[in-house]
């Protein structure tokens, strides 16, 4: 199967008055063709600061510092504005974290949609706005309320929007930013099928990002966890569920809330994320690992392969091994 | 009205307008977004409300909130008739009622640095304090929605925050002034498990210590068990069923209740009746049904169900359901 993307050890850093936040340092991870990989982590982890340095989409006082993020070969962070204006919405596109984002109140979302079709696309206006009505439906709306504004729509139905205007020129990839976390089980299954349909008819790549750990592993092909900036394990789905070796991806599986034992206290894993503003050279999940050792607040651990397709970032085995 | 209950809604109605056909042709179609909706939260009680995207649970809310005017019914709180009350008067009740809103992005001032956000109640509602303590009350709170230090998260603005950061901040904005009520609407959607066990029990503790009441939106059926004394299930603008959240959730009597359960707790019912559940196309709240609102997509219909829309009936111990089959459905399921 072939790379749609990879990024190599990117890293972006946000200026602020009390120095620079290290929100994203040096994660490489890659995505195939057909492929759904997840990218979970806690809130403020740099989800993603990952998926708008992918899109280049980053604005002072944040900047992508390092790396580099080929698409198809292509290195992104190297590409010109007007390379880049080709690239969005027909080769790669993004469903940012709130719908409201991706949209413009003061216009009717049909007219939205249909402007990045005629943009892109070398459709006439009438067939554009055939295809908005049928991108609307698929994502579970009246086609005919293409003339409504974005505020007359629920709150679901504007992520649902936001998703149908993703897909509105048939990209390759797309970069789902917690774009089914407002939504009921019943609707969020319906998206989640819809994706995964497509992703078959068409072959797309996914990059989903979430916190909802059941909902991820039950779709991804590969999962990728973050913690505070860095990656610390990336593997298969069965791998992860089976064999997470890094005690933050341990912790975060029993931290699942079980509803068949309500009255379990949900427990969160101790302690809170460090602050990323001048971090120092640690493991940064030292401060709650149950195992950290010395060397752990001194040296960052690699992120490297311990078995075919299987990366971790710790110190713990090779601690136990020698 | 009995003086345990807080919040009562009466026969709350919203329709919208909604426009459709071609440009030649407008046709203008009314959408039944809340249908005569019933409901009393005690003091001390949270409510969870659950339900499809668009089924009306954030209207319910900004009509309760007052900052939608109804199409009819009556919302009383506290024993006040919030649908007659002047502005001023309104005013006043703000203090005690607060909102979380859905969408983070949407609700915070983009030009305004966190601890303006956070000070902007105070200075409307707390005159008395001195600026030290406010600026102590601000940071408090933001620590108290898990951001340490607080001086780091402070003086930044809204774009300066991920997205759970930023509806932790709502979350704090909604709390500072210490409300009787809180609408809160999928207020940790953005959230991560372990962030949000804090932000559950910092709000569980708040009820312990002054008896907040709340209205707890939530599609996350995890969450609602874990804060929810009662669970009001809406389908299409209407109340199917409502009752203790443990009937809810392990013992539904709605058949569309059943469905939402069964996608986390019972897979095999979900896949044996997915092709219905799972519905193509919006939902279709343009026309009051003649029939009950669920039969395009129920598995257990029965013929009386095209004809006949049910009545909300008590199953005893507070649990009511909206269903012409539900004794022939506990029957088959137990
Ligand atoms: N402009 C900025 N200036 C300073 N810090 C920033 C800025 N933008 C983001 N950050 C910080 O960078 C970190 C990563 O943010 P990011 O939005 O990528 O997190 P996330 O993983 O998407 O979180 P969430 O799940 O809450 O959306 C956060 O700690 C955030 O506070
Ligand atoms: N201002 C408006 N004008 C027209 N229609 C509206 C307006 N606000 C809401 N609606 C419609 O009313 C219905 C209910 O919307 P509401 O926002 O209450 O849903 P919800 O239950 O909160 O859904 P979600 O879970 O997706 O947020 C939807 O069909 C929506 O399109
Ligand atoms: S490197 Fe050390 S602190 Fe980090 S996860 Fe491994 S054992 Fe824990
Ligand atoms: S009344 Fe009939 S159609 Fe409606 S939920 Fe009950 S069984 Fe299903
Ligand atoms: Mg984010
Ligand atoms: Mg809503």
């Amino acid at each position: 199967m072939s790379t749609v993307l990879s990024v190599e050890n990117l890293s972006t850093f946000f200026k602020t008055d009390k120095g620079i936040a290290k929100a994203v340092e040096n994660v490489s991870f890659s995505v195939d063709e057909g492929e759904m990989l997840g990218l979970i982590g806690e809130s403020g982890c740099g989800k993603t600061t990952v998926a708008q340095s992918i899109l280049r989409l980053i604005e002072y006082p944040g900047k992508v510092v390092a790396g580099s993020v080929y698409l198809n070969g292509k290195n992104l962070l190297k590409a010109t504005d007007s390379d880049l204006t080709g690239l969005r919405w027909r080769e790669i596109s993004v469903i940012p974290q709130s719908a409201m984002n991706a949209l413009n109140p003061v216009y009717t979302v049909g007219d939205q949609i249909i402007e990045a079709i005629l943009l892109h696309d070398n459709v006439n206006k009438k067939e554009a706005v055939e295809r908005t009505k049928k991108l609307l439906e698929l994502v579970g709306i009246d086609g005919e309320r293409w003339k409504s504004y974005p505020h007359e729509f629920s709150g679901g139905m504007k992520q649902r929007v936001a998703i149908a205007m993703a897909l509105a020129c048939n990209p390759k990839l797309v970069i789902s930013d917690e774009s089914t976390t407002g939504l009921d089980v019943l609707t969020q299954a319906q998206v989640i099928s819809l994706i995964k349909n497509l992703q078959k008819k068409m072959n797309l790549s996914v990059i989903l990002i979430s916190h909802d750990l059941p909902m991820v592993t039950s779709i991804c092909d590969r999962i990728a966890i973050m913690y505070a900036g860095n990656l610390v394990e990336w593997a298969s789905t069965e791998e992860i569920l089976k064999n997470a070796e890094h005690p933050y991806s341990k912790a975060l599986l029993n931290a699942t809330p079980d509803l068949s034992n309500p009255e379990r206290e949900v427990t969160s894993i101790p302690g809170s994320v460090p602050n990323l503003v001048n971090i120092p050279t640690c493991c940064r999940f030292h401060t709650r690992c149950p195992y950290a050792f010395d060397r752990c607040r001194q040296e960052t651990p690699e992120f490297k392969e311990i078995k075919p397709g299987h990366y971790v970032a710790c110190f713990l085995e090779e601690e136990q091994n020698g | 009205m009995d003086n345990s209950v807080l919040l009562k809604v009466n026969l709350l109605k919203k329709t919208f307008v909604k426009k459709t056909g071609t440009l030649l042709k407008r046709k203008k179609t009314d959408v039944f977004a809340v249908n005569n909706v019933n409901f009393e939260i005690r003091k001390g009680e949270i409510l969870g409300i659950i339900g499809e995207s668009g089924c009306g649970k954030t209207t319910t809310a900004r009509m309760v909130m007052r900052l939608m005017k109804e199409t009819s019914g009556e919302v009383w709180f506290d024993g006040v008739d919030l649908c007659n009350l002047k502005e001023s008067e309104t005013n006043k009740i703000r203090k005690k009622m607060q909102m979380i809103f859905q969408d983070p992005y949407d609700t915070l001032n983009p030009g305004m640095r966190v601890v303006d956000i956070l000070m902007e109640p105070l200075n409307a509602h707390e005159k008395n304090l001195e600026y030290q303590e406010k600026v102590k009350l601000v940071k408090e709170a933001i620590e108290s929605i898990e951001l340490k230090p607080a001086e780091d998260y402070m003086y930044r603005y809204p774009h300066q925050l991920s997205g759970g950061q930023r509806q932790r901040i709502a979350i704090a904005r909604a709390v500072i002034l210490k409300p009787s009520f809180i609408a809160a609407d999928e207020p940790t959607s953005m959230l991560d498990v372990s962030v949000r066990a804090g932000i559950l029990n910092l709000l569980l503790e708040l009820r312990k210590k002054m008896g907040l009441t709340m209205m707890f939106i939530t599609h996350d059926l995890s969450t609602a068990s874990y804060m929810c004394d009662r669970i009001a299930v809406m389908y299409q603008g209407r109340i199917v069923e409502i009752g203790p959240t443990q009937k809810i959730i392990h013992a539904p009597s709605h058949p569309y209740t059943k469905a939402l359960v069964s996608v986390v707790k019972d897979l095999n019912y979900f896949i044996k009746n997915r092709e219905r559940l799972i519905f193509d196309g919006e939902v279709d709240a343009t026309r009051e049904a003649v029939g009950c609102p669920f039969v395009t997509r129920c598995p257990h219909q029965e013929s009386v169900c095209h004809s006949k829309s049910p009545k909300i009936e008590s199953l005893g111990n507070s649990h009511e359901v909206a269903c012409h089959c539900h004794e022939d459905l506990l029957e088959r399921t137990s």
